[in-house]
């Protein structure tokens, strides 16, 4: 399949190198923004210098994470048209190709809702603050393996495949089972409980900001 | 922030939106599993007793091809069986491998397929193709390689046999051919036709069948569904995949409908599981 003359596959390499280029600047922002703040002990005050510092790492990890959610719309649309249904549900590896692309999808999603719903003061609560944080390393987490699953079906292997096969990765291989689906709920209703009902010290509702 | 009713309310969708990715109506690909050869075979195109009893033998019913899939250790071991009405020197009967990033029906330039094709116009009754999709296959041999398959063919009671190995360490092979090793897969097709009438064939895609190859024995038991007949070196195969016969062996496999409902329930679980989590830590820093 083609659109406006070039090879659906070619959009698909190119909206991919997209939201990978985003992703990596919106987690280094996140890391600097992490390493000010525990540089600054916790303290709210700082300079003009760390302020501003903090101001750019949050608009480039917000715009950034809206950015890659565009991005992979688009490739998933693009990935989509690459290959007959039957084939995209039919192989263990095309599976864990779309799981993993759709979960970074949730995931940046969910950081742009949170960094939306709290605007700017979301890094003020640490609680709110630690949760970002796991959610953009969830997001790099599944950007990766989505990536890196989709290397090793266009050129056979990613920069990863020596660590899969030391841990017996095999992406051809691997399914997912019911027991998956079970802990994944069970460790989700422990995190939800343990958010609602444990009450965090008064000191940790606010952080650095 | 009057909008932000609207965005919570997009969020929540996005969550229960993960759950149309449900492909449990998706027609799955047929697992054909390589079992582990516990019987030798002669290549020498007749059936002998035994020779195949263990390992499944189908018949595909869009090619009207019968097969038979298992390994030694060494290399892959595969049974052909086509009708043919009078036995004709441009008839042929093959397999057809392709990678997994092989997006077409007949391979394509970018992604090409493997086929193998046995034919009584091939000298030694096979030869190995790299195929592109509309281009005319082209034999390894053009190229500079050698084929990698050995079969013997032979016609009997209106139907040709052919019973082939390839090693699973290749020697001089097109670099489009498949290094195989116990766990490998493949991308499966059938064909039958003549090659006079190129255009007349009957072939499956490549999106049907995957080759798996495994170190596990066959017993009939172990079958999930019975989908094929078991022609014997007397009798022509069917073109049904529904039909048995009674003592015969018969029939693969399993398929992965399950598995990719399972996808489905764990993406399910994931985003309405995280997003609520989300939305109380949010209504908790809120009051806060």
């Amino acid at each position: 399949m083609e659109f406006l003359g070039t090879q659906m596959l070619t959009w698909h390499d190119f909206v991919v190198e997209l939201h990978t280029g985003v992703v990596v600047f919106v987690v280094l922002a996140i890391a600097l923004r992490v390493l000010v703040d525990v540089g600054q002990g916790g303290k709210e005050a700082a300079s003009a210098r760390v302020e501003e510092v903090r101001q750019g790492t949050d608009f480039v990890a917000y715009a950034g994470s809206v950015l890659a959610v565009i991005f992979l719309i688009a490739s998933g649309i693009t990935g989509y048209l690459l290959l007959p249904y039957s084939t995209l549900v039919g192989q263990p590896i095309y599976l864990n190709k779309e799981f993993t692309a759709l979960a970074a999808l949730f995931f940046w999603i969910a950081f742009a809702f949170m960094r939306y719903w709290s605007g700017p003061t979301m890094w003020q609560k640490k609680g709110l603050y630690a949760l970002a944080v796991f959610t953009a390393l969830f997001g790099l987490l599944f950007t990766t393996l989505a990536g890196s699953i989709g290397a090793e079906l266009s050129i056979g292997q990613s920069v990863l495949t020596p660590l899969y096969n030391a841990l017996s990765i095999d992406f051809k291989q691997l399914t997912l089972q019911p027991i998956d689906v079970e802990i994944t709920a069970a460790l989700l209703v422990i995190a939800i409980i343990a958010v609602a009902f444990l009450k965090p010290s008064r000191k940790s509702d606010t952080g650095p900001g | 922030m009057s909008r932000r009713p609207g965005v919570l309310a997009a969020f929540l969708a996005l969550a229960f939106l993960m759950g149309a990715f449900s492909p449990q109506s998706a027609s799955a690909v047929t697992i054909v599993k390589v079992y582990q050869s516990q019987h030798p075979v002669t290549l020498d195109g007749l059936i002998q007793p035994g020779e195949w009893s263990d390992t499944p033998i189908v018949t595909d019913s869009s090619s009207g091809l019968t097969y038979a899939f298992k390994q030694n250790g060494t290399g892959l071991l595969f049974l052909m069986q086509w009708s043919e009405s009078i036995a004709c020197p441009t008839c042929f009967g093959g397999i057809e491998l392709g990678h997994q990033n092989n997006t077409a029906v007949m391979g394509a330039p970018s992604t090409p397929t493997i086929m193998i094709l046995a034919s009584p116009s091939f000298k030694g009754s096979v030869d190995d193709f790299v195929s592109t999709g509309e281009f005319t296959p082209i034999p390894v041999e053009q190229d500079g390689y050698t084929t990698q398959t050995t079969c013997g063919l032979d016609y009997t009671g209106g139907a040709y046999t052919a019973e082939c190995y390839r090693p699973f360490k290749l020697n001089n092979a097109s670099p489009y051919d498949f290094n195989f090793t116990l766990g490998s897969t493949a991308e499966l097709g059938f064909a039958v036709g003549v090659f006079t009438q190129p255009g007349d064939h009957l072939a499956t895609d490549m999106s049907t069948y995957m080759l798996s190859i495994t170190n596990e024995t066959y017993s009939s038991t172990s079958a999930t569904s019975t989908t094929g007949t078991g022609p014997t070196s007397s009798s022509a195969p069917t073109n049904s995949t529904t039909s048995t016969t009674g003592s015969t062996p018969s029939a693969i496999v399993t398929t992965a409908p399950t598995t990719a409902s399972t996808y489905a329930e764990e993406l399910l679980v994931m985003a309405i599981g995280f997003s609520v989590l989300i939305l109380v830590a949010l209504a908790r820093y809120e009051r806060s």
